[in-house]
């Protein structure tokens, strides 16, 4: 999947975040998104799934698409379980929460889950959602090695159908050696 | 367990302080005024209160009151809650319900009922008015807890492309609840308190309005506090049984549609 930006300007009151900005990101599989902090990458995956204004031209091919927010936001109104079915069907749900070892926690509220917990279940829910292309905003945040790497083999394994953006500071070279990355 | 039971001790013993230091005051006025006309003793009122209850006709009266009250409650509740929603979602019904909704909050309650007295048969005003006096304290409640809604999560909603009506069951609603809750408590002493100025002065047949008028009409001052007395009372309880009632609504609500929402009820 192709994506592709022409003189793409994003502003923020007086702040320039992006002037002119034109560029195609080439997604086979996994992209990771790297650069430093206030570069714009946040905004960037914000503009390609439609949640931003902006001026300029962005071309993407599907308007299915995932989004794992930094923050987690998870609906706290609602079970974990019923956060996940919100965007998908419930065998799909509950399949991917169990993989990410979330099947304790189907009816419990999301504010009583640890940082990490609710990390996996935001993950949970951008892959339950049948979208072509997953943006992922820093998805290890809080996550511990051994977490971060059942994570990237579940997101491996998905990218075989679908394309994933990966916004991330973490090192993900040694579970993913042979994903391109776009510095921002 | 001890430090409980001693608040409680406290609380009560409060209580019954600041009731004998009131009720006191009342008995030196009304020992120095001297004329149960102008104040009646605090003794004589009980004693009318006491007789009253052993009437018939008394409990008649104030079930009359009661249903007409609740009934115009009700009714303002569930046409808050729709006008609520309504004006949430739509910036042109907003504009054109919000003047009406501050007319009505800031007109006084009088003129309200004197014009109702005009249009529509007396029985009914009491229902008219404490609907009118609830109605936009509810939708108001609603409105507020409406756009109170987190704007990341409704960017979250936009981004998974939710439907309206799984962003009003999920996101919405919940998020109106607290709101909703504290709006309709506000609302109940509200609108009781209307409802009996309406009866006053419709002289509704009946009610607890009519005697409190006739009272006065009669110059029977210690028939009058006592009637007063009566009405604080049945507020007092209409409140608390209400509370209840919201409580275990509410929470068989949140249980049954497998929502998390934490309100703290009175």
């Amino acid at each position: 999947m192709n994506i592709t930006f022409a003189n793409l300007t994003k502003k923020y009151g007086n702040k320039t975040v992006f002037e002119d900005f034109t560029q195609t990101l080439e997604i086979n599989g996994i992209l990771i998104v790297k650069g430093a902090s206030g570069k714009g990458k946040t905004t960037l995956m914000k503009t390609i799934a439609g949640l931003e204004d902006y001026s300029g031209e962005i071309s993407v091919p599907t308007d299915k698409i995932s989004f794992m927010f930094q923050e987690d936001r998870l609906i706290p109104f609602i079970s974990v379980l019923k956060n996940v079915e919100a965007v998908s069907d419930a065998d799909t749900a509950k399949k991917i929460l169990c993989e990410l070892e979330l099947e304790s926690e189907f009816n419990s509220p999301p504010l009583s889950l640890s940082g990490g917990m609710r990390r996996r279940a935001a993950l949970a829910r951008a892959l339950a959602y049948p979208s072509k292309l997953v943006i992922l905003d820093e998805p290890f945040k809080g996550l511990d090695e051994k977490l971060k790497k059942k994570c990237i083999e579940i997101i491996k394994r998905e990218s075989k159908s679908r394309d994933f953006l990966i916004v991330t500071h973490e090192s993900v070279d040694e579970f993913i050696p042979d994903a391109k990355t776009f510095i921002l | 367990m001890q430090n409980k039971l001693q608040k409680t001790t406290k609380r009560i013993l409060n209580l019954i302080l600041a009731l004998a230091f009131w009720l006191g005051l009342w008995l030196i006025l009304s020992y120095k005024v001297g004329i149960e006309l102008l104040v009646p003793s605090p003794l004589s009122v009980a004693e009318k209160i006491k007789e009253l209850l052993f009437q018939k006709e008394f409990y008649g009266t104030c079930l009359r009151s009661f249903l007409r009250i609740t009934g115009g409650y009700l009714l303002g509740i569930a046409s808050g809650t729709i006008l609520g929603i309504l004006i949430s979602f739509s910036s042109i019904l907003k504009s054109i319900f919000k003047p009406f909704l501050t007319a009505v909050k800031t007109t006084p309650v009088v003129s309200f009922i004197i014009l109702a007295l005009i249009w529509i048969n007396r029985d009914s005003v009491p229902v008219f008015i404490t609907f009118l006096m609830v109605m936009p304290i509810v939708a108001a409640g609603i409105l507020t807890g409406i756009s109170s809604a987190d704007a990341n999560l409704l960017e979250m909603a936009k981004a998974y492309k939710f439907s309206f009506s799984k962003k009003l069951k999920y996101i919405f609603l919940p998020s109106a609840v607290p709101s909703f809750i504290s709006a309709c408590e506000t609302s109940i002493g509200l609108g009781w308190k209307a409802g009996i100025a309406a009866e006053v002065i419709c002289m509704s047949g009946g009610t607890i309005g009519k005697a409190l008028k006739n009272s006065q009409v009669y110059l029977e001052t210690t028939e009058l506090f006592a009637w007063t007395a009566i009405v604080i009372i049945i507020s007092l309880i209409l409140e608390k049984l209400f509370v209840a009632l919201f409580d275990f609504i509410f929470k068989k609500a949140v249980q049954k549609g497998g929502y998390f929402i934490e309100h703290n009820i009175r």
